[in-house]
């Protein structure tokens, strides 16, 4: 939950305030605050959200299906124009102008995370046991395919000895490549593209944190109170510290100097990634000893793809503490253990009282 | 919370297969296209489809773990998995981390 806040749900608020006053400064000429888009974004997530989650899901998938069109475009574009330059040496561990493998890991698992929490729905489900199961897995495979092509994409358009520097080095790349390849009309669609995905995520994770605070007050552990529901079955007073998170971010933001405002997504996507890697590994761990509470009636595959699962989260996380990151991932680093020492002494608080 | 409702006469939608995957979806695959693939290849260099690949398949696999319990509970799945662990204490911090 705390990684859910780390990120979509309040971490990311900065970064999309400040996406918002580029996108109006460089199509409208307006100079917008970063801080009236960022708080319009989670104070529409809120709303949103508190108006029920078929609605809240409803919306999300709209946005991904008509976002998804200009990148794919430019990614097909990307590579047809590459001609002789595609190539197989991007998947090549020996590239002479491949970096730090592992360190990548940790964000390549980042683009991932979130689709786990379509499991916070189960109760709200027509067929949970059927339809949670079939969601997950083709979500993942299919976000599967469209990353790693536009990844392959992004690469063979900067150029190997060059991708480092140009692609890593500005917040717009495919938008940029969009303009190249397509035309200015397709770099809009994706700069707009990524302010309402921006939208789509704040909405996704505010839903899967409200509902994570709402079962843990109904559990009992937390206070009572956050477990109240409105008249649209959703957890408003869950969904209501959700929000008040993103506004103490935004707050916080105003103490960032605006050149490195746009660098409190690396802090928090750090935060949130180290909290994501933890998590996996443990359940994986966790799948594979429930497995061997029942050993003889377990197919064959389970022990393979289960410790399997746990490989590449653990590459992960060697990548990120091997050696350590520098300025500004090293402050994600530290709040990520900080929320851990949180976590510990909640846990501690909660064996005292008997709910352990 | 929806036999709650239910009871009082004021139950919300129940979620079908197009929802669930709106919300498989939430994290936003366009922002990391834009944004964190951007990162990766500052990280990785040429070799940032790699490292996208190998986080994949792995993705792809621990898909079929959490599925797998998902279809054994129907229940929020992280939780049932997470109480299977061993160690209680790590359970529960799972629990408030992620959950």
């Amino acid at each position: 939950m705390i990684s859910l806040i780390f990120s979509g749900a309040g971490g990311f608020t900065i970064a999309v305030g400040e996406l918002c006053t580029r996108f109006t400064a460089l199509y409208f000429e307006i100079d917008v605050p970063w801080w009236l888009g960022a708080m319009l974004l989670a104070v529409g997530a809120w709303w949103i959200n508190v108006r029920g989650t078929s609605f809240a899901t409803g919306i999300q998938f709209a946005i991904v299906l008509l976002s998804v069109i200009p990148f794919l475009m430019t990614a097909i574009a990307a590579v047809l124009e590459a001609g002789a330059a595609n190539t197989w040496a991007v998947f090549a561990w020996n590239n002479p102008h491949g970096g730090d493998l592992f360190a990548a890991l940790l964000f390549s698992i980042l683009l991932f995370g979130g689709f786990e929490t379509a499991g916070a729905l189960a109760e709200e489900s027509n067929k949970p046991r059927r339809d949670i199961p079939i969601a997950l897995v083709v979500t993942v495979t299919a976000a599967a395919l469209l990353l790693v092509f536009c990844s392959y994409a992004g690469t063979i358009h900067y150029g190997q000895e060059a991708v480092s520097k140009d692609w890593g080095g500005v917040m717009d790349g495919y938008a940029r490549m969009a303009e190249v390849l397509i035309g200015p009309w397709a770099a809009l669609w994706i700069r707009l593209a990524v302010l309402v995905d921006f939208a789509a995520t704040c909405i996704g994770f505010t839903l899967a944190a409200s509902k994570g605070i709402f079962a843990l007050a109904r559990a009992g552990r937390l206070p009572a109170p956050l477990a109240r529901t409105n008249r649209h079955g959703a957890p408003s007073m869950a969904s209501s510290v959700v929000l008040g998170c993103a506004l103490v971010v935004i707050a916080g933001g105003m103490f960032v100097p605006a050149a490195a405002r746009f660098q409190t997504l690396f802090v928090s996507a750090t935060a949130q990634a180290l909290l994501l890697v933890l998590v996996y590994v443990m359940l994986a761990a966790g799948g594979l000893a429930l497995l061997l509470r029942a050993p003889k009636s377990q197919p064959a595959w389970r022990w393979i793809v289960f410790p399997a699962a746990m490989v590449v989260p653990l590459l992960a996380l060697y990548g990120t503490l091997v050696p350590l990151p520098g300025s500004p991932e090293i402050y994600g680093l530290a709040a990520g253990i900080l929320a851990l020492a949180l976590t510990g002494g909640w846990v501690v608080a909660l064996k005292r009282r008997g709910l352990v | 919370m929806p036999d709650q409702l239910q009871a009082a006469g004021k139950a919300p939608k129940r979620l079908g297969m197009v929802r669930l995957v709106g919300q498989c979806c939430s994290i936003g695959p366009l922002i990391d296209i834009a944004l964190f693939l951007g990162i990766v290849a500052s990280l990785a260099g040429a070799i940032g489809p790699l490292a996208v690949a190998l986080a994949a398949a792995g993705m792809v696999l621990f898909s079929l773990v959490v599925a797998f319990f998902a279809s054994e509970t129907g229940e929020p799945v992280r939780l049932e998995i997470i109480s299977g662990a061993p160690g209680g204490r790590r359970s529960v911090l799972a629990r408030w981390v992620f959950m």
